[in-house]
């Protein structure tokens, strides 16, 4: 199995926040959720994937190249973004006619079929689109040039239900073409519970774990009983623990530890990403 | 199409705007100092040209828009490259415009100082040349302190277009260098042209040095 994104030891420093030895692949053919709380890095990580952000150390690899070397690349990246960068005066044509040029496959049909789809005039403005609307712009140009590799930023954010799930099914649609891969940063976990065959878990510059949904999934267990339960030696078993006046909630990474410990004496669930992404940023600090 | 020739047509995409909106300011300049600088005519082929420059960057720098370049499949040394180059339509531009009016404001008789060559080669030779200055500060302060730079820019073309004749005046042997048609010799032109050049081709590598290094 190739990888599309190889990212090694990669660091970043700024005023208020750093990445540290960063670390992770992503796999061609398949959806990467990139999940972690605001301000884990998550952002930065795609602009460095796009070379807007250049690291400090550490190596970048998109297609086996390095963009700054080579950055002819982009043909085959469909980035959106989480603010929107297109020009505000512009209509959605001359955006288009501005953009086309640069794609050697760009495809006005698939463009017309995408506005269509996604209920877009041409002869709106940028300035006059909403948030949502924007961020459908966005994907409408990403989809256009039929890109391998979709470098998405929080995608979801600001969009209604209703296309959010719309939108998920879409990505399903092109994932369905193997030579495509598609990287999904988002809080809103639940959307990728429900397309996401890997994942990448950041938290505070670093990355917690990466990997495929399902071992996670497996890996982890949810400990919910009795405050009686918790003594010192039980409590480092867990990754964080909600408390409250009748029992606790906990995280623990390791589910065969759990259910040797727990096994009988309290119930054990499996957990959504939210539930992991949740305990592991708050540990132990997590009280009702 | 290449690379090179699509961003400059981005760049007179958003800066065309400023053709409809600057014309009848143009114009009102234009009949008031034709008459009082050296320049006539051949003043009107720099203003609109720099403008086109500041409003294209201008558009660049607004929310996050200089990503948007950034994006594209393209080198950034392209996309500091294109802003020199840009210069060279949008002095066409300049030049088409000043003649369309010159003639229209000739027959409506207006009375026009004569083309002087030497006059309109300056005035085209101020448009690269204010650019590499201006530039390499675009590109320096980032999308904030550009901001400020604009501001400055227009400030000075603006306060420059309007006084142009007085300022040529003030300085002591300009009037008569710019107005002379005497031959300056050719070691004085090649030395004129190679540190012209050589000016242009620092700010370029300033800028290009600034650009590649930025996180935005």
């Amino acid at each position: 199995m190739s990888n599309v994104v190889e990212i090694r030891g990669v660091s970043k420093s700024f005023e208020q926040f750093s990445l540290d030895q960063v670390q992770f692949e992503v796999k061609k053919g398949f959806i990467t959720g990139l999940i972690g709380p605001n301000g884990a890095g998550k952002s930065t990580m795609i602009k460095i994937m796009m070379d807007m952000v250049r690291p400090s150390g550490g190596e970048v690899r998109i297609f086996g190249s390095s963009l700054t070397e080579d950055p002819g690349l982009k043909e085959r990246i469909g980035y959106v973004s989480d603010e929107n960068y297109y020009y505000e005066n512009m209509t959605l044509r001359n955006m288009r006619k501005m953009i086309a040029p640069f794609y050697k496959n760009w495809d006005n049909a698939a463009f017309t079929r995408y506005l269509e789809m996604f209920e877009l005039s041409e002869k709106s403005k940028i300035k006059n689109l909403s948030r949502g609307m924007k961020m459908k712009f966005s994907l409408a140009v990403a989809l256009s040039h039929h890109a391998e590799l979709l470098l998405m930023d929080e995608p979801t954010a600001g969009l209604d239900p209703v296309f959010r799930r719309e939108l998920l099914d879409l990505l399903g649609e092109e994932i369905l073409d193997e030579n495509k891969s598609i990287v999904f940063s988002t809080h809103i976990t639940n959307d990728l519970d429900r397309i996401a065959d890997y994942i990448i878990f950041m938290n505070r510059g670093k990355v917690v774990f990466s990997d495929s949904k399902d071992e996670v999934l497996e890996r982890y267990v949810m400990v919910k009983g009795g405050r009686e339960l918790l003594d010192m030696d039980v409590r480092q078993v867990f990754v964080g623990i909600r408390e409250g006046a009748h029992g606790f909630e906990a995280l623990a990474p390791d589910r065969r530890e759990a259910e040797r410990v727990f096994q009988g004496i309290a119930l054990l669930e499996t957990p959504t990403l939210e539930d992991i992404m949740y305990f592991t940023v708050k540990g132990g600090k997590a009280h009702v | 199409m290449s690379n090179l020739v699509s961003l400059i047509r981005k760049d007179f995409m958003l800066s065309r705007n400023f053709l409809l909106f600057g014309v009848p300011y143009l114009l009102l300049i234009f009949i008031m100092n034709t008459k009082s600088t050296p320049f006539g005519v051949s003043l009107f082929v720099t203003f609109p040209a720099m403008m086109m420059l500041l409003t294209s960057c201008l558009q660049d720098i607004r929310n996050v828009n200089i990503r948007f370049s950034v994006s594209l499949p393209v080198h950034r040394r392209l996309i500091v490259a294109s802003k020199y180059v840009s210069v060279l339509p949008f002095i066409l531009i300049g030049a088409a415009f000043a003649l369309v009016l010159s003639l229209v404001l000739q027959r409506l008789g207006y009375d026009i100082l004569n083309l002087n060559w030497r006059v309109l080669g300056v005035s085209i030779l101020l448009v690269p040349l204010t650019a590499s200055i201006y530039l390499p500060l675009y590109y320096w302060l980032g999308p904030k302190g550009a901001q400020y730079v604009n501001t400055v820019f227009f400030l000075v073309i603006f306060f420059g277009m309007n006084n142009l004749g007085d300022i040529i005046s003030a300085i002591p042997g300009l009037k008569s260098f710019i107005l002379d048609n005497a031959d300056m010799g050719l070691e004085k032109w090649l030395l004129g042209g190679a540190v012209y050049i050589v000016f242009i081709a620092a700010s370029y590598l300033v800028s290009l040095r600034l650009f590649t290094s930025r996180d935005l």
